[in-house]
């Protein structure tokens, strides 16, 4: 998949400024002041692509939310039976229940 | 020519054009039915969705705490130093709008159901359920007039299976066609949720590793600070001497043997830095004494350095330990991202599947049975109408169930 412009951006910045961050904290010769710098640099990077991260989680879950409607949508309009099965069964219902009234009055008839 | 042979002649053509006519039909809803569903594909995308499933459980958990995790730590980034609490501000730590937990469980939910509607579509109940219900309806019919007539229409059960042959391959192939069509309209947005969750990994494995990351900065800082220290301390001290008795060594020195002492010492340094040589400047360190004048190397000096050097291996191997926990992380993620690439390739074939060219033989074959059928019954029919043209005691209305 491609990646996302904006998001390459800020992975660029991100990995730039953390090279840098690594090689002060990452140096004996460092003082304790480009230390402390350096830690909030670290901080304020990780800051910035940790909301940009969840930015982006949050458009997709706007989007799964869609495509979750549309797929039940879908699954709703499945007909696993056929439309006409049921209606035959209620017909011989039918069909039965006449068939006894018929016998019946035919008996009533001939008695 | 007599009216018996009228009589016979009409009855022949009569059964002559309804076998043909039977039989046209049956050719034609068996042709219809020749796109068959593909139950290889359809198991096999099933197979490869369920192994995704079973780990998507973890994957989510994971997901949750990094989104929790990352949402506090922009919190509290944005708050001046003075205000940073170690506690979180609300029970509520996750501030993502609807809760993303919960709406990829209802995804992973969705296809589940979309994939056990396909698999009922597949299974093929409705064929005897439609075969059945048409045989009730026969048989309903068959009673009814036997009642209202006192006879009952002859042949009337082979007509009855006939129609449950019939109504069986039209019911297939009405389920065929509703399989093609909710593949091709569920399938593209199956993909796209899938698709969705392969990118909410590559977005996890983001936020674990760049809180690991800055973990890993403040524990560097701390480490080289440690480092540095045991550099300012030996590099300020005398090299040790081991007296040999009767010399006793002049107190407050420590009674060692420097270059000894200091091989050692670089040797553990080195060795607990080691994983981390990319990540330390300096590395390898060397350590040394002064050089001229030094204060005497004393024992609460070799103290202090003893000391340092337990934190150097101890943060070293937390640094490790953190490294570790996010390749740890990444495999799985790489894992359940190759499991779902896979179920994506396996509905990719499902679909292709469904244009498949057909297997002529398998198609022959059945329809050749589905005629046999309904030869079969017209036969019985035919048996049926020329015992009551002789006489005999006509055949029983009934049919045969789901035949």
């Amino acid at each position: 998949m491609p990646q996302d412009p904006k998001k390459k951006a800020v992975k660029t910045v991100y990995d730039e400024g953390m090279n840098e961050v690594m090689k002060i904290v990452g140096s004996i010769k460092s003082s304790p002041d480009q230390k402390k710098v350096a830690l909030q640099t670290s901080r304020d990077l990780t800051a910035m692509l940790l909301a940009h991260t969840l930015a982006n989680i949050e458009g997709r879950t706007a989007l799964l939310s869609g495509l979750i409607v549309e797929l039940n949508q879908v699954t709703d309009s499945i007909k696993v039976k056929p439309p006409y099965a049921g209606a035959l069964t209620k017909f011989g219902t039918i069909i039965g229940k006449a068939t006894t009234l018929f016998n019946k009055e035919k008996g009533n008839l001939l008695n | 020519m007599m009216l018996p042979d009228v009589i016979i002649r009409s009855g022949q053509l009569k059964g002559t054009l309804m076998r043909k006519s039977i039989i046209a039909v049956t050719i034609m809803f068996a042709l219809a039915a020749c796109a068959k569903i593909p139950n290889a594909e359809l198991s096999q995308y099933r197979a490869a969705f369920d192994k995704a499933d079973t780990v998507k459980d973890e994957v989510l958990i994971n997901f949750d705490a990094a989104i929790s995790e990352a949402t506090s730590f922009v919190e509290d980034s944005s708050e001046p130093v003075e205000n940073r609490s170690p506690f979180s501000s609300s029970l509520n730590a996750s501030t993502n709008g609807p809760d993303a937990l919960k709406v990829r469980q209802a995804a992973w939910r969705v296809i589940e159901r979309y994939n056990a509607t396909l698999a009922d579509l597949a299974e093929g109940k409705s064929d005897e359920e439609v075969k059945s219900a048409v045989g009730g309806f026969g048989d309903s019919i068959g009673k009814f007039v036997q009642a209202a007539t006192g006879t009952a229409i002859p042949g009337f059960g082979a007509i009855i299976e006939i129609a449950q042959t019939i109504a069986g391959r039209v019911e297939e192939a009405r389920r065929t066609k509703e399989f093609k069509r909710a593949v091709r309209e569920g399938g593209p947005l199956v993909q796209k949720i899938l698709d969705a969750l392969y990118e909410d990994a590559n977005d996890q494995f983001t936020i674990k590793q760049g809180l690991a990351r800055d973990t890993f900065n403040n524990q560097s800082a701390a480490l080289t600070t440690s480092i540095s220290d045991m550099y300012l301390l030996l590099g300020s001290h005398q090299a040790p001497v081991a007296a040999a008795p009767p010399v006793v060594v002049a107190s407050p020195a420590v009674d060692l043997d420097g270059e000894a002492f200091l091989s050692t010492i670089n040797e553990r340094l080195n060795m607990a830095t080691l994983p981390l040589a990319k990540q330390l400047v300096e590395y390898p360190f060397t350590l040394a004494w002064a050089v001229g004048n030094g204060e005497p190397f004393t024992l609460a000096t070799k103290n202090t350095v003893d000391l340092r050097l337990v934190e150097v291996e101890q943060r070293a191997a937390a640094m490790v330990a953190v490294v570790q926990e996010v390749g740890g992380i990444g495999e799985m993620l790489r894992a359940y991202q190759t499991l779902l690439t896979k179920t994506k390739d396996a509905l990719v074939k499902l679909d292709q599947a469904l244009d498949a060219p057909i297997n002529i033989e398998n198609e022959v074959d059945e329809i050749i049975a589905t005629v046999f059928k309904i030869k079969q019954g017209i036969e019985k029919y035919r048996m049926a109408r020329e015992k009551t043209n002789t006489g005999a005691p006509p055949v029983a209305a009934s049919p045969s169930a789901g035949s």
